[in-house]
This record gives structure tokens, C-alpha cells and sequence, in this order.
């Protein structure tokens, strides 16, 4: 199979991958620095690790640098010689190849990890391997599953989770030997919420016709955003961005000479072969946008940033009702002009791939356009078999045509 | 208008040329390893069957998994898009098709125009497909041809498994050595086969009227355990093979079904 990374529309899109060896490189200097390195699981309120000083690293973040340069398979591979099954989800079972060598990664070893129960469930027991076998401190942040609609939080569920980050800025006080200052804190919930106010602009650029900006963009420009909050240097990519993003809707410059049909592409990619997000361009197709970014956006109160934190995370996408999800991929339908819809579906996943078929459901119902649940792994690419992935996306445009 | 459609699937070629929506010749051929020579050669035989040369050909279109080494085809038609219209033309009234090919199952479901509203393929498995069929033929050591008759016979159906063809073929074995009658195998073969398509029509719903195309829709011991299941009788065909075919041959001509 020749796995290819996908064609991209922005030229900023060039530099996420030097970005992400850059920070790798970075890490590894603050670590001897003595810095501490945080290994985060799923998605949890980063800011506060910048706040300290301490360097975060999003290991599914890794696992997916892993995966696009083909890498992945061996600590796959080595979790499966465990007695880890191969249906069980590949991001997990990566995650257990690594606490077994953990000396020939890209990454520095973690002084600590966190591990939030948003968007993976299964995450608490999962890292429990990787806890023990690192045997470094571990603080395991537990999300209650929201239960309310239209961007609405249960005060008790706020104050659980804003208790727990209090005892985590105790644990990271100890593991740093520093205290929270509380300036630095206010400084980073600025320029989180200032990164998240720069990507709504952009992704509203993103409406126009034709498409400034696609998915096969998004999914890398998205970087900043999960591994950098609180940071100068996302706020100061995304300016940059939002500048390009907005010369191309100037220019009326979109990825394909005649966009026929604008597509929305629900959860992540197949990480190893992203050339699958231009697939469709064959066809006079176009992925306008995707609800990955959702997974963790929204500003943090600046006013107490800790209950702003918890409220971000317990708003995560795929932390709640499908209703929530039902309701986004709706309002991106009417305003981003959507004639069909993609859902890829990751093997072993009972978040994204639970609730597709209500989303499905719903979006034909009110406006009569199809979705396709596209089933693949995120990062193993032992499973993929691109004639079937073609042929779907074939089926899946002769629906608009 | 003379229009020819070629249907490259995984074991077998197609072609049909038609005028207008008449069906004048076909023919059907193994694909062998090259898709571009099995093409060349279906073709001609079509064409000869019609007595035709290739000058009186207007426009030639080529569907399928294959379509793409079809050099020579003006078109490359979606297989869906050649089913959806070579379906419709089959039974005009028809809102819920089958095609089960050698490696591929997919049900759609047309509007009242034709058009394709849902679809399901079957994914990374080659159980309730014809490959399935034939293997399962191969051990329990009876033709292909003979397993609907045999099936017939059947007095109590075995449960097959539906999720893989390596498990679904030892299960047989083991039937056989358990001196299950060879014709309760058979029926439960095709209701084996017959579950995995229910899985595929479940999902996308089943409206009347139903029609059936793609070489299992020679299987009649299919066809009536599909039928039985969903409660409706099915259209199938006298030669459910070339339906694509003629889909992609109607697409070629631009004619609208």
C-alpha cells in the first residue's frame, strides 16, 4: 500500500510538522532543564500545565505523529504480544507500547501523567499498564458524563471536577515544587481563550465559497490547539492563519477549480493515510469542515479559571448526550451549506462510533442529505484497505450526484 | 444510439450493448489477472453476438471495481450509479435492490425518480458474498449449481456462522463429520447468507417492491431465504449477472430511466 499524506490548500499547513518536532526537541532541553514532562491521555485542561511551567505532551497527539510517519506498528505490535487484543482500540494499545520502550521515542520520558476520562471512558483503566510500568506519579481526572444540551453544564458537575483540579494544581505544587502563581495562570487563560477566539474567526472564513481552508488543513492546524493552549506561540500561528485564510476568501482562492459538493467530516482521520480528505476532490467534493476541533474548545472564565477549566472539559464533544453532537452537526449544515456527510468511524471507539447512526438519522430527516460512516483505525494501518475506502467515497458522492 | 457498458468485477466481466433501453447482445467472461484484456475480450464477444463492428458503437462506458483499466471506455460510471439505473430499469416501480456480487453485497434504496436515497456495502468481509458460496460449495463437495436444489430438500437448516468464511468453512467440515444431512448444510449456508444481508437491508430499510441482481441471484436457496425473512418476494432476473452492466450502458447513452 502507498499511504500518502494528504494535499494540502494552505501553505501555513507546511509548518505544523516542524512545529511538533520542534516542541518534541524542546521537550526533551526543559526536561534536563529540569522541567517537568506531563504525558496527558485524552483531553484535559493543558493550560494549567503551561501555567506551571511544565511541559505537556498529548500522547494520542503522538501517537498520531507516529502513525504519519509509520512508525506506530511496532508498539502496536508490542501490546498485542501482551495478551492486548487487536480489536480493542489501537491509540490504547500504542499507548502500552510506549511505557515498554519508552527510551527510543521522539518524546521525553513523563515526570508525571494525567489522564482525563473525556473523550475516552476506558482511559482510567487503559493507562493504569502505563502508570505502573513508568511507575511515576499519576492523577486521574474524572469527567461525569454531561448530561445537559445547548452548551448548558450542571453546577454539581462543575464543582466536582473544579474540586479535583484544585487538588491538582496541590499535585502539580508537589511534583513541581512550585506554588500556582496566580498571574502566570491569568496570563495563560488569556491567551487560550485568545487562540480559541483567533480559530472561531478562521473557521467562520471557512463558510465561504469556495473553501478557503479544508479538513486535510484542519486536521494539522488543529495542532496548536490541543497541544498549546496558553501559549504565545499558538496565538501568534493562528494570526498568521486567520491573515492567509483571509487573503484566500479575498482571492476567492478554494482547493478545487469547481467545488460541487461542500462536505462535513465528523471525528478524527485515518492518520497514516490522509490523503483519504481529498478523495472526494475527485468528484468536485470538498471537506469544508469536520467537529474535531470540538472535542475541546470554548473559552475559559477569566474570572476563576479553574471553573472555567472544568466547565471547557465537561463540554468536551464527545463528553455527553448525542444530542449535543446532533445539534453542531447540524448548525454546521445550515451554516457552512453542506450537500453530505462523512463519519469516520475508528475501530474499537465507543464514543465517536456510538451515536453516528443518530447523527446519520437526524440530518437526512431535517434536510434530507446523506451521511456515510466510513469504518477505519485512526493509527493502525494494518487494517486498511484503500480499494474499499475509495469505492465507499464513490457510493457516497453517486448519493449527491 | 448503440452504447456498450463493461462491468469489471473481481471474478467476472460483463458487457452488454444496448440500443436505446433493448438489450440487442451480452456476454460474460472470467476476469483473469488483467482487467484490461478481459475488457478487450468481453467486448468482442458482445459484439459479435450482435453482429456489430466497433464504428457502430456511439459510446463505450465501464463500471465496477475494474472500471479504471477499461482504457478504452469514454466513461467511468460509480458501480452504485450503474446499479441504481441498471436496477431501475429492471423493475421501474422497485425501491429496495440487492446486488451480490463475487466479493461485494451492497442494498440500496431508490426514491420514486430513481434515485439513490440509502446504501449499505458489506466491509472487509467476504461472508454473504458469491466467493463465500462458492467456497462453502467446494466444502461440502457439491456444485455450485446444485446447492439450491440440494438446499430444498432440507428438513432442518444448520446454523452457519455469518461473521467469517475460515470459521463458517471448518464449521461445514465439522457438520459433514457429524453426518449432518449434506442438504440441511446447504440451506444453512444460505441462510447464512441470507442473515448477512438482512444486516445490510436492515440498515438502510426495506421498501416494496425488492429486486435482486448480481450473480447470487441465480442462487434460488438465496433468493428464498432473503425473501422469507423480509416477507416480501423478489424480482430476480433471468440473467441477474449483467444488471450493471446494463446500468452503466444506459448511463453511457445519457438515457434517462
Amino acid at each position: 500500500m502507498n499511504f500518502q499524506t494528504s494535499k494540502k490548500t494552505v501553505n501555513l499547513s507546511k509548518e505544523i510538522w516542524p512545529m511538533v518536532r520542534q516542541y518534541y526537541a524542546w521537550a526533551k532541553e526543559k526536561q534536563k532543564a529540569g522541567k517537568k514532562v506531563v504525558w496527558t491521555v485524552g483531553l484535559g485542561p493543558n493550560e494549567l500545565f503551561h501555567a506551571f511551567g511544565s511541559v505537556p505532551i498529548f500522547l494520542e497527539q503522538y501517537s498520531i505523529v507516529m502513525a504519519g510517519r509509520h512508525q506506530v506498528t511496532k508498539y502496536l505490535e508490542m501490546a498485542e504480544n501482551l495478551g492486548f487484543s487487536r480489536d480493542s482500540c489501537s491509540y490504547n494499545r500504542a499507548l502500552i507500547g510506549y511505557a515498554m520502550e519508552p527510551d527510543g521515542l521522539l518524546i521525553p520520558k513523563p515526570d508525571f501523567i494525567m489522564a482525563t476520562a473525556t473523550p475516552c471512558d476506558s482511559s482510567n483503566k487503559s493507562f493504569l499498564n502505563l502508570v505502573s510500568r513508568l511507575g511515576v506519579p499519576y492523577y486521574h481526572l474524572d469527567v461525569p458524563f454531561n448530561r445537559m444540551t445547548g452548551g448548558e453544564v450542571e453546577t454539581h458537575q462543575v464543582n466536582y471536577v473544579e474540586n479535583q483540579l484544585r487538588e491538582l494544581v496541590s499535585f502539580l505544587e508537589k511534583e513541581t515544587g512550585f506554588p500556582l502563581a496566580e498571574e502566570r495562570l491569568n496570563e495563560v487563560v488569556e491567551l487560550a481563550n485568545r487562540a480559541d477566539e483567533l480559530w472561531t474567526k478562521i473557521s467562520e472564513l471557512r463558510k465561504a465559497i469556495p473553501c478557503p481552508m479544508t479538513v486535510a488543513d484542519e486536521m494539522g492546524l488543529a495542532y496548536p490547539l490541543f497541544q498549546l493552549p496558553g501559549t504565545k506561540q499558538a496565538v501568534e500561528f493562528y494570526e498568521r492563519l486567520l491573515e492567509e485564510v483571509s487573503e484566500r476568501v479575498r482571492k476567492g482562492e478554494g482547493a478545487i477549480p469547481q467545488e460541487r459538493y461542500r462536505i462535513l467530516w465528523l471525528g478524527p482521520a485515518a492518520w497514516y493515510h490522509l490523503r483519504v480528505l481529498n478523495y472526494v476532490e475527485d468528484y468536485g467534493g470538498v471537506l469544508v469542515k469536520s467537529d474535531f476541533d470540538y472535542l475541546i474548545r470554548g473559552k475559559i472564565s477569566p474570572e476563576n479559571p479553574l471553573r472555567g477549566m472544568a466547565e471547557k472539559t465537561i463540554l468536551g464533544l464527545l463528553n455527553g448526550v448525542v444530542e449535543n453532537r446532533i445539534q453542531l452537526a447540524r448548525q454546521f449544515v445550515r451554516e457552512y451549506r453542506i450537500n453530505g456527510v462523512i463519519a469516520f468511524s475508528h475501530f474499537g471507539c465507543r464514543q465517536y462510533g456510538g451515536g453516528q447512526r443518530a447523527v446519520k438519522d437526524a440530518l437526512f430527516e431535517e434536510f434530507g442529505i446523506p451521511t456515510l460512516i466510513l469504518e477505519g483505525d485512526n493509527i493502525d494501518e494494518r487494517n486498511y484497505a484503500d480499494d474499499q475506502v475509495r469505492s465507499r467515497i464513490e457510493d457516497f458522492i453517486s448519493l449527491m450526484m | 444510439m448503440i452504447t456498450v457498458g463493461i462491468d469489471i468485477g473481481a471474478l467476472t466481466a460483463k458487457a452488454v450493448v444496448i440500443m436505446d433501453r433493448s438489450i440487442l447482445s451480452w456476454a460474460i467472461m472470467t476476469t483473469g489477472e488483467e482487467g484490461a484484456i478481459a475488457a478487450q475480450k468481453v467486448l468482442q464477444e458482445a459484439l459479435e453476438k450482435a453482429k456489430l463492428s466497433m464504428k457502430e458503437i456511439d459510446r463505450i462506458a465501464s463500471t465496477g471495481s475494474g472500471k479504471e483499466t477499461v482504457h478504452f471506455s469514454q466513461q467511468k460510471v460509480p458501480e452504485m450509479v450503474s446499479q441504481a439505473k441498471g436496477s431501475r430499469w429492471l423493475l421501474p416501480t422497485g425501491k429496495t435492490f440487492v446486488d451480490i456480487g463475487a466479493e461485494t453485497c451492497r442494498a440500496i434504496r431508490l426514491d420514486g425518480r430513481g434515485k439513490v436515497v440509502d446504501f449499505a456495502v458489506n466491509d472487509k468481509c467476504a461472508s454473504g458474498t458469491g466467493i463465500f458460496l462458492e467456497t462453502m460449495a467446494k466444502a461440502l463437495e457439491v456444485p455450485l449449481t446444485e446447492m439450491s436444489q440440494l438446499a430444498s430438500l432440507s428438513q432442518e437448516p444448520v446454523a452457519i456462522s455469518s461473521m467469517c468464511t475460515v470459521f463458517a468453512e471448518s464449521e461445514i467440515v465439522s457438520h459433514i463429520h457429524q453426518k449432518v444431512p449434506k442438504s440441511d448444510i446447504a440451506a444453512g449456508i444460505h441462510q447464512s447468507v441470507a442473515q448477512r444481508i438482512m444486516g445490510l437491508l436492515d440498515k438502510i430499510g426495506v421498501e416494496a417492491e425488492v429486486g435482486m441482481t448480481g450473480g447470487v441471484g441465480k442462487n434460488s436457496g438465496v433468493v428464498k431465504a432473503i425473501e422469507e425473512r423480509i416477507g416480501l418476494s423478489i424480482l430476480v432476473p433471468e440473467e441477474p449477472q449483467i444488471i450493471v452492466a446494463v446500468g452503466c450502458a444506459l448511463v453511457a447513452g445519457g438515457v434517462d430511466s
